[in-house]
């Protein structure tokens, strides 16, 4: 899903610069003060083991390239404010490390990845955890996951198609192109999630309640390992 | 048993070798002595220059540039160019179709059974000046990390004024992710100690144990990151602490630098050819 330099035009990045910095200046302002430091070395270990995870992609003809993102199970175990901020450090990590993911689409691609990819996953989780019962916290999880990699993919489509004739394809052929590969690709990063979070739970329980904005969902959480 | 042609530990290597961009500042070469922040700042103008004209001529000259730019580093080129070569690829890759779909002077046709594929210039053109593009940029992006480094990267992150939460976590990021390189490749040197038969290639039995061994790992590496914060917290570490911020002090070279690559990036864009 990464968008290289290049694939942009000016406008699209500009607009997309604009929203991703103000959402991610948000996401500061929400955790400034409000973040244990112990949780750092933690936020570094999750960032750095789907860095590794998004490394595994392939190129999609009509669109980017295509991979499990991570950033629903970034953004449920840290929340969405920390989520988007990890999200964002794998991505310019990768832009100026490997250039998987351009300079000038760092926008894009922070808002695709860091704000859809991890706030559309945590608010439908939010959704339907409130129903409480295994069922519906482990359907939370595994839709708000797939949610959120096709949204992000859709988003990636709209705004390489809408950057024609810089990108070769329009809008008719980048949204499918990615919507459709991501669709398939959500499935498995709904089983992802689901297996990174409750896995994460259970071996160590302690990682929830490090973010204090996350202890809402202690209980729900709780209840699917006892149950 | 059949067998994928990679090996678990090869991929990790590779991963590691790719990730691996200290090494670079070992000879430094006439871009390492630009202020750092003129440098970076002089780099990205490369690629917002080459946003701007749709000349194949010009995306070649600027492409010239950066090869120019990469000899005087005294980056290893080598490296530079693995580093360079698989987004470009994948760029070719996802345009492909394009010279099949794009309406103009017919260049080749080929049949495949009842379909004629036929092959137009302009099409070869758009793909031509796609994939240079990809490629000019990806190379400057790759280039401004080999010269300065990790720690290059946060200073400028510092001195763009991120806050002390991202720059502090982006620079535990890159070191874990070593870590748990290393320590994966721990856990499959004790499995293969364990194990009579010595496998060196992806198996599908691997493959039912990753999952084990991320969880497994996922536990160890928590495990160190918690002795790691002690350690930390020992030697006064606060998240509100910045990464130290290069500032801006530019002497004459670091201007001659900026002015040259200015001139030299607007006189191309006047190309229209």
């Amino acid at each position: 899903m990464h968008i290289p330099d290049g694939f942009l035009s000016l406008p699209i990045i500009v607009i997309t610069y604009v929203f991703a910095i103000s959402v991610l200046a948000i996401s500061f302002r929400k955790v400034k003060g409000n973040v244990d430091d112990r949780l750092v070395p933690l936020m570094a270990l999750l960032t750095a083991l789907f860095f590794a995870v998004q490394m595994v992609n392939y190129p999609i003809i009509g669109g980017t390239t295509a991979h499990l993102l991570g950033a629903p199970a970034l953004g449920i175990l840290l929340g969405p404010w920390l989520g988007s901020i990890s999200m964002a450090i794998i991505l310019v990590l990768q832009c100026f490390l490997f250039a998987d993911g351009g300079v000038t689409a760092l926008g894009a691609n922070i808002l695709n990845m860091a704000i859809i990819g991890v706030m559309v996953p945590y608010a439908v989780y939010l959704l339907v955890s409130k129903k409480g019962g295994r069922g519906a916290v482990s359907f939370g999880i595994f839709f708000g996951a797939f949610l959120g990699d096709v949204l992000g993919a859709v988003a990636a489509g709209l705004e390489l198609g809408l950057s024609a004739p810089i990108f070769q394809y329009g809008v008719s052929i980048a949204v499918p192109a990615m919507g459709i590969h991501h669709s398939v690709i959500g499935l498995a990063e709904g089983f992802v999630t689901l297996v990174v979070v409750y896995s994460t739970i259970k071996i160590r329980p302690s990682i929830l309640t490090l973010n204090r904005g996350l202890s809402v969902l202690i209980p729900s959480a709780g209840g699917v390992m006892n149950e | 048993m059949k067998y994928a042609p990679i090996s678990v530990r090869g991929l990790l290597s590779g991963l590691e070798y790719l990730l691996y961009v200290e090494e670079s500042n070992s000879h430094p070469g006439i871009l390492h002595r630009i202020d750092p922040l003129t440098r970076n700042i002089s780099l990205i103008l490369i690629i917002f220059a080459s946003l701007l004209t749709h000349s194949i001529l010009a995306l070649s000259l600027m492409l010239l540039l950066v090869g120019a730019l990469v000899l005087i580093s005294g980056v290893n080129i080598r490296n530079y160019l693995l580093k360079t070569s698989l987004i470009p690829l994948f760029s070719l890759i996802i345009v492909i179709p394009i010279p099949l779909i794009t309406p103009g002077t017919f260049l080749w046709s080929a049949s495949l059974g009842s379909l004629l594929l036929t092959v137009s210039y302009e099409g070869v053109l758009r793909v031509a000046e796609f994939v240079l593009r990809v490629w000019l940029c990806v190379g400057v992006a790759v280039l401004i990390t080999m010269v300065g480094g990790i720690n290059g990267l946060l200073s400028f992150l510092g001195a763009i004024r991120l806050p002390g939460l991202f720059t502090q976590t982006l620079a535990l990021t890159y070191r874990y992710v070593f870590l748990s390189i290393d320590e994966s490749m721990r856990m499959l040197l004790a499995r293969d100690a364990r194990t009579f038969k010595k496998r060196n290639r992806l198996s599908l039995e691997d493959l039912r144990g990753i999952s084990g061994v991320i969880t497994a790992l996922l536990v160890r590496v928590h495990e160190r990151s918690d002795r790691v914060y002690l350690a930390m917290r020992a030697r006064g570490f606060s998240i509100s602490s910045r990464a130290s911020p290069c500032r801006w002090r530019p002497n004459f070279s670091d201007i001659a630098f900026l002015a040259l690559l200015s001139s030299l990036l607007l006189l191309i864009l006047t190309i229209r050819v």
